[in-house]
């Protein structure tokens, strides 16, 4: 065994003992996660078609499927806003149309983390229905 | 230790005179406007210098610093403000002073205008070092000299008005007296003296007099016209002035131009008493006579009627300050007044009479506050309009120069009037008139008054008795409102004069008083009656038979026993009541009077009481024909009409037309029984015949036709229950003069009854047909006919009958007719047929749908292979689950839940065609039904045409049916494979059907609904039935095709559905 090995495995021991010690020192600190926003009692919002112009404030049910549907060919971020607004629209129809065009637009994601911060039966209806459509 | 600041300050001590070289020129005493000129010097004895030396002088007062004047060592020091700094409080700093040398200051003050006589005037030099304490010079004292000056241009003495001197005063009015002492020397003046009298023509205001504005009479503790000379200011300081102000009220009355002077003397005790110059102010007055004292009025100034006098009255009272000189007084009067001569008076006193007056009137010289009074009076002239203003103007004139004119006016009321004596009715003729008789009036009207009657209607007071009413005036016709003549206007102090003309009303009660009244009624003069004219009527009462007489109310032929309506009218005629009218009637014995209405009956009279001309009274009589009545005799009734004061009046005659006649129509005749009979059965027929008319008949004969068929039965016939002898062996009622009924009175029945017995030998079926005949009054014949009676007979073929020992042949009866069947019931109309299995869409059985399947399965054969395009789905457990939840969730309805079959049944691979159509039109499927499903979970949508389809997906659908090829797929591995195969020749037809098929149509649907799987017969049975129900609505329009697909309803094809999905899931 050369001098040179020597020294390796007195650094390598070191760094050994150097780990050992971070990792069972007292002052290590967990990795903290980012926290999910807390889970929220889910408000009816019909104030989504606003956004689209003030034309669109006052729109019936079925109106307001259609807008969503008409949304969903469009491609940018402001649509994408949109649609997560109508997600709180008081019509289960017309949250389950946005929830299923965002979908299609690849923004499940969204989806589920809109349902997972307001739970209830209507979240499991949404979500059990845009699992038939699928 | 003083410092040089604190030297010289107000009430501090003057500093010791440490230094005596403080040189002052004048030496002694000064006067004002004087200079002072002071010089001082100082040495610094010491043996050192003295450094931050400064020198200050004071300023005394009364001196007054002379600018430019400060000089050290004979040169001049700079002024600071417009003053020096050796007057300043820290002095003028002037350097070190070396030891023995000496400075020199000077400066020169120059004596104030006004200073004290005798006041003492001290001037002193101070000198300091930073080393030495401030020393001061010696003290130079200078004595003044001067004195007051009253007498001047600002002394003066003035009287005014308020309005200032240059307007006058008016006698009455207020004046100031201002007395101004001004002291114009240098000193004051002491115990200042002031007389001023009060100026002549006016008299002092108590305590109105002001020193300077202050009260003055306080301090003189008298009033200020009775002190002669007070003392206005004790002291009066140089340039200063004091006022003396006082208010006199001057005379009243004063003559014009009197000149009011006032003068004053100033005297104190410095000056010897001088007299200033005297004011003066002019007094202007003159006569007056604006003001309300003086008017010149009218009364009455209203009312005033034609005929009577106005007073006219002037009053001049000379509200001025002087005396009006030749004052006179002109009077216009109106034309509608005329002056009354003697009537003028000045003061109460009348004026002269003179022959040509003349209506200017001299009413002399009128002194300050003095008044003349002028009356005189007017006669107002008629005739004069109501409302008419009477202007009296006057001018009243004075010396010098003065004039004023006045107007009033008094205001006429003038009426016509109408007097009873001139305005009244007068009748034409004598007072005796008949009904049509012409009747005439006059009337007379004159307005008597002095102003004309407008808008005069003359209303006339008619008796109903008058007719044709009409007016003249003169020859002329006027126009009639109602009862009310138009007169217009009347002018006063004329005349009217109307005729009036009407015809006696006919009829019209005898001795009757006719009266014609009138009234006028203007607006000014109101109602005026007129009285009235008066007639008496010469009347009767008269009927005639042409408007008096009895009618029948009904034109018609009766029958006995009927009730016969007449109608009685009476007219009066005549002129006068008829009292007492009374109808006697003459009835027919085959009638008799049963009712009356209208009027009072008396055994055969009517009492009708009383009517008047030309009234009419009515009955209605009711007469009663009796059975008793001929056809050959007509009732009559003859009348008399009979009243008071009349003669008897036969009325004519009314005759009532009658008729009567029997009837046997009506009757009945049937047999028992009654529909059929067997042969060899006995019959019995009875007929009921009545005599419904209201007529006897006087011989009915009753006959039947005797029939082979039927065999009468001896002694069997009866009417009414009674035997009647046979003819023969025939019944009577066969014979040829039959049964013969006599006297049979209307209403009286008659029941005839036989027997006969059917043949025997009668075929089965045949029909009896018996009628009688009914014969009466000769000439009237009725038929009545029984009801047809079939004959049953029964066939036999057999002629062993049990119980007999031998044969027999021709047996009869019902007993031996067996072995048909009837029909259940005479009204059964079909066979019930055993109830069939429901075909009830709703009840529809799994396995009935099943039932209807195709046993095939859908593939096509081997020969068709070469075309056929086969399809897969491939389901994994997941997938499958999925589907079928999904199918269970989107039953909608209608055929809209089979269009979420195609997309959930779509293949996942066809033949061997490209699989980018497939999946193109898969997507586009499932983005279109996706978006439905999701639309249809709304409440009550209503599935729109875009929903459906679009351009886009109908192009996909078009390819992928033209882009399949005939083969069988590559994919063959997975859980659950459903398979299915289509003709490729019907897809590209369906394709080329689609291209021209308009959108959101049944037809896109029905082509995808060839791609189903077909393999098993529940899938073959729900393609085949869901192709046909696509298929149907190929060629509707997307109307229809919604409808289908939202309402009608498919519940067979629901169920094939349930199968296939129960199918799937058991395979899986």
């Amino acid at each position: 065994m050369n001098a040179l090995v020597i020294v390796l495995l007195i650094i390598i021991a070191i760094a050994i003992c150097v780990g050992l010690y971070a990792w069972l020192s007292p002052e290590r600190k967990e990795i903290e996660l980012p926290e999910p926003p807390p889970n929220e009692p889910w408000k009816p919002d019909t104030a989504w078609t606003a956004q689209a112009g003030e034309e669109f404030a006052t729109l019936s049910e079925a109106a307001r499927c259609d807008l969503v549907f008409a949304v969903a060919d469009l491609h940018d971020e402001r649509a994408d806003g949109l649609l997560v607004h109508a997600l709180d629209d008081p019509s289960e129809a017309v949250a389950l149309a946005a929830a299923h065009v965002l979908e299609k637009r690849g923004a499940s994601e969204r989806v589920r983390a809109h349902v997972k911060r307001h739970p209830g039966a209507r979240a499991e209806r949404i979500e059990e229905t845009l699992s038939l459509l699928q | 230790m003083r410092t040089l600041t604190d030297v010289f300050a107000p009430g501090t001590p003057t500093l010791p005179e440490g230094l005596r070289t403080l040189v002052v020129s004048p030496e002694r005493e000064l006067e004002p406007g004087m200079t002072v000129r002071a010089t001082f010097t100082f040495r610094n004895q010491g043996g050192a210098p003295a450094t931050g030396v400064r020198v200050r002088f004071n300023l005394p007062e009364g001196l007054v610093y002379l600018v430019g004047s400060g000089k050290l060592d004979e040169e001049a020091l700079d002024d600071e403000q417009g003053s020096s700094p050796l007057l300043a409080r820290a002095g003028a700093q002037i350097g070190d002073v070396a030891p023995g040398e000496e400075r020199r200051i000077d400066i020169a003050y120059s004596v104030a205008g006004a200073i004290e006589n005798g006041s003492t005037v001290e001037l002193q030099a101070a000198v300091a070092a930073f080393e030495l304490a401030p020393v001061g010079s010696n003290v130079v004292r200078l004595v003044a000299h001067s004195r007051p000056a009253l007498e001047n241009a600002l002394t003066n003495v003035a009287i005014e008005t308020r309005h200032g001197a240059s307007g006058g005063a008016a006698p009455g009015g207020e004046a100031n007296v201002t007395v101004r002492v001004h002291n114009a020397g240098e000193s004051s003046a002491h115990d200042v003296v002031v007389v001023a009298p009060i100026p002549e023509h006016t008299s002092y205001v108590p305590n109105s007099a002001r020193v300077n504005g202050r009260e003055f009479e306080r301090e003189l503790l008298a009033s200020f016209d009775r002190v002669h000379a007070p003392i206005v200011a004790p002291s009066l300081p140089a340039s200063a002035t004091v006022t003396l102000q006082y208010r006199v009220r001057v005379d009243d009355p004063l003559a014009d131009g009197t000149s009011i002077v006032a003068r004053a003397q100033i005297a104190s005790q410095e000056t010897a008493a001088f007299a200033i110059d005297a004011a003066s102010l002019t007094v202007r007055a003159q006569a007056d006579f604006e003001d309300d004292r003086t008017s010149v009025t009218v009364e009455p100034e209203y009312d005033v009627t034609p005929g009577s006098h106005i007073v006219v009255r002037a009053v001049a009272f000379n509200a001025g300050t002087t005396t009006a000189e030749s004052v006179s007084l002109t009077l216009e009067f109106p034309d509608h007044v005329m002056p009354v001569r003697g009537s003028f008076r000045i003061d109460g006193q009348p004026l002269r009479e003179r022959k040509k007056e003349s209506l200017t009137f001299d009413l002399g010289a009128i002194g300050a506050r003095e008044g003349v009074e002028f009356v005189a009076e007017g006669a107002v002239l008629s005739p004069i309009a109501d409302g008419t203003s009477l202007p009296v103007r006057a001018k009243l004139t004075w010396a010098p120069e003065g004039e004023r004119n006045f107007e009033c006016s008094a205001v006429v009321r003038s009426q016509p009037r109408f007097s009873a004596r001139h305005n009244r009715i007068v009748r034409v003729g004598g007072s005796s008139v008949q009904p049509s008789d012409e009747c005439e009036a006059t009337i007379l009207l004159s307005n008597d008054g002095s102003a004309p009657a407008t808008d005069a209607r003359l209303h006339l007071l008619l008796d109903p008795a008058l007719d044709e009413v009409r007016v003249f005036d003169k020859t002329v016709r006027l126009q009639m409102d109602r009862d009310e003549v138009d007169l217009g206007k009347i002018d006063p102090y004329t005349s009217r004069r109307l005729t009036v003309r009407a015809r006696v009303r006919t009829p019209y009660a005898n001795r009757s008083d006719i009266r014609l009244g009138g009234s006028m009624h203007a607006r000014e003069a109101g109602e005026v009656v007129l009285g009235e004219a008066n007639w008496r009527v010469e009347s009767h009462p008269a009927f005639s038979a042409e408007t008096s007489q009895l009618q029948l109310v009904q034109d018609d032929v009766f029958r006995p026993n009927q009730l016969v309506e007449v109608h009685v009218r009476l007219r009066n005629e005549g002129t006068d009541i008829a009292n007492n009218v009374r109808l006697r009637l003459y009835v027919s014995p085959e009638a008799r009077l049963e009712s009356v209405e209208g009027a009072t009956r008396e055994r055969s009279a009517l009492l009708f009481g009383e009517v008047r001309p030309g009234g009419t009274v009515e009955a209605k009589l009711g007469i009663r024909l009796l059975r008793s009545l001929a056809k050959a005799y007509p009732v009559t009734i003859e009348t008399v009409l009979t009243a008071d004061a009349m003669l008897p009046v036969q009325l004519t005659r009314l005759t009532i037309v009658t008729t009567a006649e029997p009837n046997f129509s009506v009757g009945t005749l049937h047999s028992e029984p009654a529909d059929v009979a067997d042969a060899g059965d006995e019959v019995e027929f009875v007929l009921h015949v009545r005599n419904g008319g209201d007529g006897p008949a006087r011989r009915v004969k009753i006959s039947v036709d005797s029939l082979d068929e039927l065999i009468y039965v001896p002694n069997s016939t009866t009417v009414n229950e009674l035997p009647v002898r046979d003819i023969g062996a025939q019944s009577p009622l066969t014979s040829e003069q039959g049964i013969m009924l006599s006297d049979v009175d209307p209403g009286v029945e008659a029941a005839i009854a036989w027997r006969e017995v059917v043949h025997n030998g009668l075929a089965s079926g045949e029909t009896l047909v018996r009628t009688a005949r009914v014969s009466y009054d000769g000439e009237r014949l009725d038929e009545i006919a029984a009801p047809e009676l079939k004959v049953r007979c029964s066939p036999v073929f057999a002629n062993a009958i049990a119980g007999l020992p031998f044969g027999l042949d021709g047996m009869l009866g019902p007993a031996f007719a067996g072995g048909q069947r009837a029909l259940p019931d005479v009204n059964d109309r079909f066979v019930q047929l055993p109830p069939a299995m429901p075909v009830a869409r709703g009840e529809t059985s799994v396995t009935s749908v099943l039932s209807l399947g195709s046993s095939g399965n859908g593939h096509a054969g081997d020969d068709d292979e070469a075309h056929v395009v086969e399809t897969v789905a491939v389901f994994d457990r997941d997938r499958l689950d999925r589907t079928l939840k999904f199918l269970s969730e989107a039953r909608f309805g209608g055929l809209t839940s089979h269009m979420f079959a195609l997309r959930a049944f779509y293949p996942d691979e066809a033949g061997s065609s490209n699989e980018a159509a497939l999946e193109e039109v898969r997507d586009a499927l499932r983005e279109t039904l996706d978006r439905l499903f999701i639309k249809l979970r709304l409440p009550n949508y209503v599935i729109a045409p875009r929903d459906l389809e679009n351009a886009g997906t109908r192009a996909g659908i078009v390819t992928l049916l033209n882009s399949l090829q005939p083969g069988q797929p590559a994919l063959s591995s997975g859980a659950t494979m459903l398979r299915g195969a289509c003709d490729a020749g019907e897809l590209r037809a369906l394709a080329a059907r689609l291209e021209d098929a308009p959108l959101a149509t049944a037809l896109p649907w029905a082509a995808l609904a060839r791609l189903m799987p077909s393999e098993s017969d529940a899938e073959v049975n729900y393609r085949r039935m869901l192709i046909t129900s696509l298929d149907d609505l190929a060629n509707v329009d997307e109307t229809a095709f919604i409808d289908a697909l939202q309402r009608r309803p498919y519940p067979v094809l629901d169920a094939a559905l349930n199968v296939v999905c129960a199918q799937i899931s058991t395979r899986a």
